[in-house]
């Protein structure tokens, strides 16, 4: 269970499972009923996932849909990745995963898939990689920054950070660490810096 | 004294009109039509039948139909066209002369026709002579108004037919005009390009294409709106491709009429002298398009078969057979000489109307009792007609044989090798004797083993093109008799890959149910969802033993064909193997196969598919109060189609498609696994044809499916 | 009386506001003390600055503008101090700087054409502006206590301090002590660090 005080949101999109699935009964038991949503169609999920992005999530995500009028859960893994790379997914497929084509793995690989595991698999192995995600997030300085950042309510709008050329509003920072740009990369440094340096000085205050 | 005489009149009240002209005559292409037969009684040598502005319902939409006939007096107009049910033709046969021709309109009621077609008409008439053009105003929407608003009223009506008023006035013109101008307003229905051209085509039947008539009678079709018909007139079709015809005519003064023959020693058809029927004498011309000229004709008309349509008849040169209503299929079409029906009995070689075009001419004068019936959909059946039909039948009877030649003498290309070869091989022979005479005078024992060797070479190669032959011969019988169908097996590993991931993630759920149980029983808290996975368990493993049983049985398919009588296997279906069940569930079937043929195929497939549909239907049927499923098809030339149609609960529009996936199923409270149609599907791709939902046949609700399957050419 | 000359860019368009706190902080700490020639934003040149420095003596001169490695630029363009115009001009002062990485270079070329010492940053030198007070209190330190006579050793110990200081309190603005942070590790002295207001 997650200490923050926001808690992770987690995200279904699976076309097999209902709410009274085991796994969704079991994930619900384990986080609350409001954290983890299901969805049966993936542009459902997807747009839920982006109208959210400020929120920290790890999606749980089918690969394949059989409704025509669905997109790809692979599709849906790179929407996601255009957006941002802070939110965890987990690839659940019914397939071998020797059936993957080769282009398939590139863009799961080299977009950062967290985790990959086959639907036939225990649910309680298929929960515990969601928990592995959770808890990589709240490990993240830029997860607890953005925590912060979304739970101050400072004015989005006000020039925050005056550095050599440009002024940057909070909205603005929170993009550039999204995007790991390098302000928003030297932001991070800063912060960790900061962290360590700290750190260090208690010790030496206990010494 | 004796009182005076009391007496009552007949009257008729408003609705009268509408009897007898709307319910007479069904559809407005009807309706021009007999217009334009009413030009042609007025000795018009021309007809305008133009359309203005009718492809949408506006105010300025309108129909003319303007003739240079006699035109009409006064009391033409107030003696005849307004009064009902008069044939003042009747007491005239003719028409003046030089025209001289057979009235055609009947029965006085082609003015009615007018209603059919829209609200308002107004009659612009005038004689040669004449000072004025007279014009009547017939608004027929104002008989509506009177005749609805009466209704309900007390039982004395008083608004009666006789008695509505009708505006007329004079319009000054020149004294050697006339003819008469019909324009009709308020059109009623929406008239677009198709209609025009099917209004087209049926009027081009009216003049016979080859007794035309003098002086002439000409049809010109004007639209505003429709390019193809700006001032295009109305021409016969000429008729090309066709592969045989024969003509048969007769001469009343030696009482002889020809009948055609097929004569088997030569296998062209022979002209016989008979004597004149009962019926009076016949003109007949027919024109066959045997397969290979169907294909010439199909190619140079672009697949517009339409116009191949069987037999007409024409009567003093303008068409009679009441034609049919326009329908899209060929099936449809009503076919009063009862040629197609024939088809059913089986026999491949009987010829139907989309092989045909047939004109047969007849007079009034000549054929006195071939009249039309009251309904105008048919000819009165008496005696005199049924011979005629009959007569008509026994023309086709030659082109049938024609057809049965044409399949007996086609020797296949090896055969006729073969049979040269035999001839080869018997000369060998020959020769061989001849040595073998002279042999015995030499003293050559080397020599004699040679030819003896080879004379039983010979005649072995003889036995054996012999057995080649009749082979070849049985095979060649076999081919003719039927259609084949392919039947092709999709490989294991494409089925296996298919069924694959559905198998996966039912096995996947049903792992993940009992999982639940072993990790959480008996806890309470989870307590509900106990017995529920339990029932899910179970619902999940019988759909995997019917995906099981289903690639167990297409392991087992041993691909071996067999013929079989697809009505009779329908039939049997229907009426025996679910007789228990239809009887206890109380559904009524129809079957309704229009041509019968046999089929080589894989026997078990083709049933197969229709036990999954029937039990699909019966699942659908659960709550219908009055259950019908019904079978209907056809014979086209290169595939058979099925329509298969329950008037159950129906398929929604968006699960057109989706119910032929595996596992989807709307039934599953009724024990639906998603397999049936999935099944069917996957059986019909095999024979190359296929299924897909079309406009269910039974209202409100209801569900048909389209089978086609291909024949194997 | 030492001369101090101020050149500051208060009115550039992305320090602006920054400059110009400082400025007051310095006017409020001056007042009864020396004059500052300030040389503001419309006459930040070469010409000015020129004129500006005393003939003989030492001074002190305090930059507060955008800069690079090698040059302090006026609107973050126009080079007002470098190498190539004016760096010999400087000899005998103390040079104070709140700029962007002129310690990398600028410094040493100061401090080779006979500038006695030189406090200034050898990286970025960011605002996190959510309170802006720490930032100027450590960038006018250094300043304050060379006018008190602290030798430039003990300067850079001190706003070391300083900055130390406005981190601890990190608890009400952890970003803003994170920029501190990287501020503070990017100050350095170079030159002679023995030099205090009384040697000038």
């Amino acid at each position: 269970m997650s200490t923050e005080l926001v808690p992770t949101k987690i995200v279904v999109i699976h076309d097999d499972m209902d709410e009274n699935y085991p796994l969704i009964v079991m994930l619900r038991d384990k986080y609350s009923k409001e954290d983890v949503s299901l969805f049966k169609h993936s542009k459902e999920g997807l747009n839920f996932v982006l109208d959210n992005l400020g929120k920290k999530m790890v999606v749980l995500l089918d690969k394949n849909f059989k409704d025509k009028n669905d997109i790809s859960g692979l599709k849906v893994f790179e929407k996601i990745r255009e957006e941002t790379a802070l939110v965890f997914v987990v690839l659940i497929s019914a397939n071998n995963i020797a059936d993957f084509s080769e282009d398939e793995l590139k863009i799961l690989v080299n977009k950062d898939l967290f985790k990959l595991e086959k639907f036939t698999n225990d649910y309680t192995s298929i929960i515990g990689l969601i928990e592995e995600a959770v808890n990589s997030i709240d490990m993240r300085v830029d997860a607890a920054i953005e925590d912060w950042l979304m739970a101050n309510n400072l004015s989005e709008e006000r020039p925050i950070l005056i550095t050599e050329t440009h002024q940057y509003t909070l909205k603005q920072i929170l993009h550039e660490i999204r995007m790991e740009t390098s302000v928003g990369r030297d932001f991070v440094k800063k912060v960790n810096n900061l962290t360590i340096e700290l750190i260090m000085r208690n010790k030496e205050k206990i010494q | 004294m004796g009182k005076a005489k009391q007496s009552l009149k007949w009257r008729f009240d408003v609705n009268t009109f509408r009897l007898l002209g709307r319910d007479l005559i069904t559809d407005r292409i009807t309706a021009v039509y007999e217009l334009v037969k009413n030009c042609y009684d007025a000795n018009a040598t021309k007809v305008d039948v133009s359309f203005t502005d009718v492809t949408k319902l506006n105010e300025s939409r309108k129909i003319v139909i303007a003739d240079n006939g006699t035109g009409m007096s006064f009391d033409d107009i107030r003696d005849k066209w307004m009064v009902v049910g008069t044939n003042s033709k009747r007491t005239t046969l003719y028409s003046a002369p030089p025209f001289n021709r057979k009235f055609v309109g009947e029965k006085g009621i082609g003015r009615f026709a007018v209603d059919k077609l829209g609200e308002r008409v107004e009659i612009r008439t005038k004689e040669k002579g004449a000072k004025s053009w007279l014009c009547v105003k017939i608004n027929w929407d104002e008989y509506e108004q009177i005749a609805t608003s009466t209704l309900g009223s007390s039982a004395q009506q008083l608004s009666l037919f006789t008695e509505i008023e009708n505006h007329y006035f004079y319009e000054t013109g020149k004294e050697d005009e006339h003819g008469t101008i019909i324009t009709i307003s308020k059109v009623a229905e929406v008239w677009l390009g198709n209609d025009i051209d099917r209004l087209y085509k049926e009027l081009s039947k009216l003049v016979s294409p080859f007794y035309p008539i003098t002086p002439p009678f000409n049809i010109w079709i004007q639209s505003n709106e429709v390019s193809d018909f700006t001032n295009r007139q109305i021409k016969p079709e000429p008729i090309k491709y066709y592969s045989h015809h024969a003509e048969i005519t007769y001469d009343e003064a030696e009482n002889l009429q020809e009948t055609l023959i097929f004569n088997p020693l030569t296998g062209v058809i022979d002209k016989r002298k008979i004597s004149i029927r009962k019926f009076g004498p016949v003109k007949i011309k027919i024109f066959y398009f045997n397969e290979a000229a169907k294909k010439r004709y199909n190619a140079a008309y672009k697949n517009d078969d339409t116009r191949i349509d069987g037999i007409k008849i024409y009567r003093d040169g303008v068409v009679t057979t009441p034609f049919a209503e326009y329908e899209a299929h060929t099936d449809k079409r009503r076919d009063i000489l009862g040629i197609d029906k024939r088809r059913w009995r089986g026999t491949f070689d009987t010829i139907g109307t989309r092989e045909i075009i047939g004109v047969v001419d007849i007079t009034k004068e000549k054929n006195p009792l071939i009249v039309d019936a009251t309904n105008r959909q048919d000819f009165l059946a008496n005696e005199e007609y049924v011979l005629l039909k009959e007569f008509i039948l026994t023309q086709l009877k030659a082109f049938e044989d024609i057809k049965t030649f044409e399949r007996s003498s086609k020797r296949s290309i090896v055969e006729n090798e073969l049979i040269d070869a035999g001839k080869d091989i018997r000369g060998f022979e020959r020769e061989l004797e001849q040595l073998a005479t002279q042999a015995e005078t030499i003293e050559n024992p080397t020599f004699n083993r040679l030819v003896t060797t080879l004379r039983t070479r010979a005649k072995e190669t003889h036995a054996l093109i012999t057995k080649s032959i009749s082979e070849q011969k049985k095979y060649q019988k076999e081919v003719e008799r039927k259609e084949k169908v392919l039947y092709s097996l999709i490989s294991m590993q494409e089925y296996a890959s298919m069924i694959a991931h559905a198998v996966r993630t039912s096995i996947a759920k049903v792992k993940h149910l009992g999982e639940f149980i072993k990790e959480n029983y008996p806890n309470p808290k989870f307590g509900k969802y106990y017995s529920m996975y339990a029932v899910s368990i179970y619902n999940e493993m019988n759909t995997l033993i019917s995906v099981t049983d289903f690639m167990l049985s297409f392991a087992n398919i041993d691909g071996s064909f067999e013929e079989f009588d697809v009505v009779e296997l329908i039939t049997d279906l229907l009426e025996n193997q679910y007789e228990t069940l239809f009887h206890a569930e109380g559904i009524s079937f129809e079957i309704d196969i229009k041509d019968n043929f046999i089929i080589e195929t894989n026997k078990k497939a083709f049933q197969d598919i229709f036990q999954n549909l029937v039990s699909n239907s019966v699942k659908a049927l659960k709550d219908t109060t009055d259950k019908k499923i019904k079978c209907t098809g056809f014979l086209d030339t290169d595939k058979f189609v099925i329509y298969f149609s329950d008037n159950g609960y129906g398929i929604q529009q968006e699960d057109r498609e989706w119910i032929f996936g595996l596992f989807n199923t709307r039934t599953a409270e009724q024990g639906g696994a998603g397999m049936g149609l999935y099944i069917v599907n996957t059986i019909l791709k095999s024979l190359k044809g296929g299924i897909e939902v079309v406009e269910n046949e039974f209202k409100p609700t209801g569900a048909t499916f389209m089978i086609t399957i291909p024949f194997n050419k | 009386m030492i001369s101090t000359i101020l050149a500051i860019d208060e009115r550039d368009h992305i320090l602006g506001d920054f400059y110009t706190e400082c400025l007051l902080d310095l006017e409020n700490f001056e007042n009864n003390r020396c004059l500052i020639k300030a040389i503001k934003s419309n006459s930040l040149n070469e010409l000015a600055i020129s004129v500006s420095i005393p003939l003989e003596g030492g001074f002190i001169f305090l930059a507060y503008s955008h800069g690079s490695d090698t040059e302090l630029l006026a609107g973050g363009v126009t080079p007002y101090i470098s190498e190539s115009i004016n760096t010999s001009l400087f000899k005998n002062s103390f040079f104070y700087t709140c700029s962007c990485s002129t310690a990398k270079r600028l410094g040493h070329i100061l401090i080779e054409n006979e500038c006695i010492s030189y406090i200034g940053y050898k990286e970025k030198f960011e605002i996190w502006d959510y309170n802006r007070v720490p930032f100027v209190d450590c960038a006018n330190y250094g300043y304050k206590l060379f006018v008190q006579g602290d030798d430039v050793k003990t300067i850079i110990e001190k706003m070391k301090e300083k900055y130390d200081e406005h981190i601890d309190n990190y608890t009400n603005d952890i970003f803003g002590s994170a920029h501190l942070l990287a501020n503070k590790r990017a100050l350095i002295a170079l030159g002679d660090l023995t030099h205090n207001i009384n040697s000038l």
